[in-house]
Formats: structure tokens, sequence, C-alpha cells
């Protein structure tokens, strides 16, 4: 079955770092870290693996939104210290394995962000989703099928998506 | 003559305002988002279907120009190449303080070669008003 792993910023950042590290751009794998967990690394490394072994992606593939990227972009100092150069980010951009694609903002989306709540509750406290946040909630919508990786607790109390 | 379509007009538009028919307007999907963010509250789905088609048809017209995001946009948007290959990311984009809505719109719209119609001074606009 075809599921979608849907990256939010702090994962995406996460895995351009491996990406030169751990030599994602040959044969490598994503290796176990604070934010990839178990279930995480076998999720991603499913894509990947069947991939770089058969050149297919029957599993799924890997969307980030261009707003994860652009997040990263300007707190750059602060997401991506010591873990990447903007040399590699750009090369991380320009070469993108066939995995891996950045879902544009365009006028589409607008459609699914309706489908994204205004608020959830934690107990009984209300917290608002910020159009950030519902941008990326808007891009899992937008797939058939998927799941969002993230560890935003707001988001993960939005009912109606699939997080891991 | 361009000018940029930020969404204090969007909004004046959607509210059944006539806007310059001798005036071209450049805006970005940034503020599409905005505007139907902050329309949606209170719309039943239906009328957000209306007023979505209604954003969505701008583009149509003959006036207007939306732009979108992909990752072309995102490399000729973000980054500076130096005269000896340096990579850099551009300085408005890096510049937290400003909003989310900027940085989209300010890497949508940064004037690109290819572009041929593109205008510094449209760059300049929206740029003014987000600082007003």
């Amino acid at each position: 079955m075809i599921n979608d792993l849907v990256f939010d910023t702090h994962i995406l950042s996460e895995f351009i770092w491996q990406y030169f590290t751990n030599d994602l751009r040959g044969n490598g794998l994503l290796a176990r870290s604070n934010i990839i967990t178990d279930e995480r690394q076998k999720a991603i490394n499913d894509i990947i693996l069947e991939y770089n072994n058969e050149g297919t992606f029957s599993k799924g593939l890997i969307i980030t939104s261009a707003f994860s990227v652009i997040e990263i972009a300007r707190k750059f100092d602060i997401i991506a210290f010591q873990k990447f150069t903007s040399s590699q980010f750009k090369i991380f951009l320009e070469e993108l394995p066939e995995y891996f694609h950045i879902a544009p903002l365009e006028k589409a989306l607008s459609f699914h962000l309706h489908k994204v709540p205004k608020v959830v509750y934690d107990g009984s406290t209300q917290k608002p989703i910020e159009l950030p946040d519902a941008i990326h909630c808007a891009t899992y919508f937008s797939r058939d099928s998927a799941t969002l990786i993230t560890n935003d607790a707001r988001i993960k109390r939005i009912e109606n998506i699939n997080c891991l | 003559m361009f000018t940029y379509f930020n969404p204090k007009l969007l909004q004046k538009l959607l509210n059944g305002e006539n806007l310059d028919q001798n005036l071209y307007f450049i805006g970005s999907v940034g503020d599409v988002y905005l505007a139907t963010d902050s329309c949606k509250e209170g719309l039943g789905f239906a009328e957000f279907e209306k007023l979505f088609s209604s954003v969505c048809l701008l583009d149509d017209h003959v006036n207007f120009h939306i732009q979108e995001l992909g990752k072309v946009e995102l490399l000729e948007g973000m980054f500076n190449t130096g005269p000896e290959g340096d990579v850099t990311l551009d300085e408005e984009v890096t510049n937290i303080i400003k909003s989310p809505h900027y940085t989209i719109n300010y890497i949508a719209l940064k004037p690109k070669e290819n572009i041929s119609f593109w205008d510094h001074d449209v760059l300049q606009q929206m740029i003014d008003w987000y600082n007003d």
C-alpha cells in the first residue's frame, strides 16, 4: 500500500544533516537519533531501500512542503547550526533524491488549509494552530494516503491526522 | 505598470470593490493563504470553496499574476552566489523577525533573470508594505 511520509521542518532538518553525514546520497541509510525513533527510521528507510534496490516507490514518497525549506532558511543559524552549511542546503535542493518531493506552495493548497482546525484543545485549554503549522497539515491532507512525521504537540492533537 | 497585490487589497476585492483596471497586480501564494486563512473562520465549507474559487480565478484575470512557489523558486530566491562561487542565504530570507508570509512573498517575488516582466519596484512595494 502506498503511504507517503510528510516531514515537518525539524524532521527535514535532521534528514538533510544525515543526507551528508550518513551518505544518503550514496547507499547510506538513516540512523536512529533523538529525533528519528525506531518506527520513523524503519518507515523512512523502507522507502530509501526500495528506491536504492529497485528504483521504485511502491511504498510511497517522502514529501515536505516548500514552507519547511523556507522555515529552515529563515532560522538557519538556529536550526542548521553546526549540522549543515548553506552550500550543502543548496546542494540537497538541487540534487533531491527521486523518492523525495518538495510540495510547492500553490493556490490549490489553500483548499486543504480549510480542513485544518483553527484551534485544538489541551484539556480545557484552547491552543491555536498557526498558519505555518497549518501548511504542514494541509500538505498532509493534499496526499491520498500519508503519515505526518512531526514532534509538534498541537498537530498531534488534530483528530484526523495520522502522525508518527 | 506593476504593483504589489497585498492582502489588504485582496480583501477589498473580495468585498466587491473595484480595482484600478490600468494596473497589473503581482502577488504571491502567501497572500492567498493569508486571505483565505483569515476568512475561513466562521465560514462553512461551501462558502469557503466559493471564496477559494474567487481567489484562484484572480489569476485568470489579465491584470493579475499570483506567483506560486516550488523548488525552482526556492533555489532562485533563497540563495545568493558570490563571485568565488560561495553560496549564502539571502539576508532578507534569514531575517526571522519578519513574518513567515513576508519570507514566502520575498522568495516568490524576488526578481529572477528568466522572468522578463519582473520589476524591482514591485519587490520594494512588498517590502515597504510589510515594514509599515
